[in-house]
């Protein structure tokens, strides 16, 4: 196994830092590994550089937890945009698909992660404290709590919902229904049943 | 039985675990075969006709085709979908709870009838029940599910000496597997517990009882709180394995 026995060599380095990667096995690890070799020296060092670049100018933002260049990120930072209403996110993925709709103009506040009791991740692993001190600060009117609408979610929407009580803040979550797209016939009970109780008039 | 190339069974969903951009690794509690795991691939798209029908909880039909490793999931249909458990902290802490014990006890390739109609008609109360019902039905489990495992405590007699037990306050030993009297207690070499004879007469009501009594039966929290913390020790003796949900659950009731 080219992983387990020490070497120095740049190349068995490399596959072995490669292999590290999420679905990255040794096969894979060493397939890229020799593509890198092969590869003009100037595409290699892009690619060493940019992953430098984002670990030294990459940060969290101090207010939403968001992974930023410029702290406060580039959403806290810009006054055009409603600092009255805040969306939690699970992962600062979902602020990147929020952002794509063009249809939201409040703040955010990534989590980090979800209350998951099985896999030992409890609310104290979340940044939900930072969202409390933030609340204190800003004049808060509305919270949406965007969190994925599994079993997991739910939970930790429920448990931020508990924890905001004392706020006396509008909660709201995003509506649920069917996706563009997707067959009608194809929908789940719940979500179908969700669709058809939340109908719009056309 | 060796397994068809492609199945049909009803089970319960008991845990998930992400895979890759889309996919996912779904473990389930089947009727006939035990504890199944399922790969269901393209699962976290929100068009994929899997999504929505493998939350936890669910009881679903399930059709699986043999793969290499891991059999794949090919078509999913929803028999019972309890999804108000996950409208209050109470019933969802106590639901995680259930279905964590059920995967702890379940073996894979043989299957527990017993285990699987006990578990869905606790996950189906559960939903339907007031809030307020969660914990007695989480008691209620926990002692069937430890006779259905041929592992239930002994509440009637004491286990050392053997004699039947006066109506007072007695003490509990994970080590025996049940209540030794005041006399016996000395000679215990394990860890003892104390318990009240209110709290023995809730473990044998539960015991005893068929659930649908479990709803009109009240019991003061601290009672309660005391029997489930028994049966903790009890199955984290015996059963062996680290409920992670448990503290989740304590923290909601």
């Amino acid at each position: 196994m080219i992983s387990n026995h020490k070497n120095n060599s740049p190349i068995e380095r490399l596959v072995s830092e490669l292999h590290k990667l999420p679905g990255i096995g040794p096969k894979t690890a060493q397939r890229l590994a020799y593509y890198l070799v092969r590869i003009s020296k100037d595409d290699a060092i892009k690619l060493a550089e940019s992953i430098k670049a984002v670990k030294e100018r990459i940060d969290f933002c101090s207010e939403c937890f968001d992974i930023t260049e410029s702290n406060p990120c580039r959403i806290c930072s810009d006054n055009g945009r409603d600092k009255t209403r805040i969306c939690i996110v699970e992962e600062p993925l979902d602020v990147r698909a929020l952002e794509k709709t063009r249809s939201y103009s409040g703040t955010y506040h990534v989590l980090h992660g979800v209350i998951s009791p099985m896999n030992d991740i409890g609310p104290d692993n979340l940044r939900i404290d930072a969202l409390f001190q933030r609340m204190k600060l800003l004049e808060v009117e509305e919270i949406i709590i965007a969190t994925n609408p599994n079993v997991e979610g739910e939970a930790t929407a429920l448990y931020i919902q508990r924890l905001l009580e004392p706020f006396q803040v509008k909660i709201t979550r995003p509506a649920r229904g069917l996706p563009v797209g997707g067959d009608l016939e194809y929908a789940d009970e719940v979500t179908l049943s969700m669709a058809m109780e939340g109908r719009q008039p056309f | 039985m060796a397994k068809p190339r492609i199945y049909t069974t009803s089970a319960i969903v008991l845990k998930y675990r992400n895979y890759s951009e889309s996919d996912r690794f779904v473990t389930l509690l089947s009727r006939k075969m035990g504890r199944i795991e399922g790969f269901a691939k393209g699962v976290r798209r929100s068009t994929s006709k899997l999504t929505g029908h493998l939350e936890l909880f669910y009881t679903v039909r399930i059709t699986l085709a043999m793969g290499k490793n891991t059999d794949v999931i090919t078509e999913v249909q929803i028999l019972s979908a309890p999804d108000r458990i996950n409208q209050n902290l109470n019933t969802v802490s106590c639901a995680l709870n259930i279905i964590e014990l059920a995967l702890n006890v379940s073996t894979e390739g043989t299957g527990n009838e017993l285990i699987y109609d006990l578990l869905e008609k606790t996950l189906n109360k559960l939903n339907t029940t007031h809030a307020s019902n969660s914990a007695k039905l989480l008691a209620y489990y926990q002692l069937k599910l430890l006779s259905i495992s041929g592992l239930s405590p002994e509440f009637k007699t004491c286990v050392e000496c053997g004699n039947i037990l006066d109506e007072q306050d007695h003490l509990y030993s994970a080590h025996t597997g049940g209540i030794v009297c005041p006399s016996c207690a000395p000679k215990q070499a394990g860890p003892l517990l104390n318990l009240s004879v209110n709290t023995i007469k809730v473990l044998r009501f539960l015991d005893a009882e068929d659930m649908t009594k479990i709803e009109n039966f009240s019991v003061p929290k601290e009672i309660l709180t005391k029997t489930i913390e028994t049966l903790d020790t009890h199955i984290d003796y015996h059963i062996d394995r680290k409920t992670r949900s448990r503290s989740f659950f304590k923290a909601f009731q």
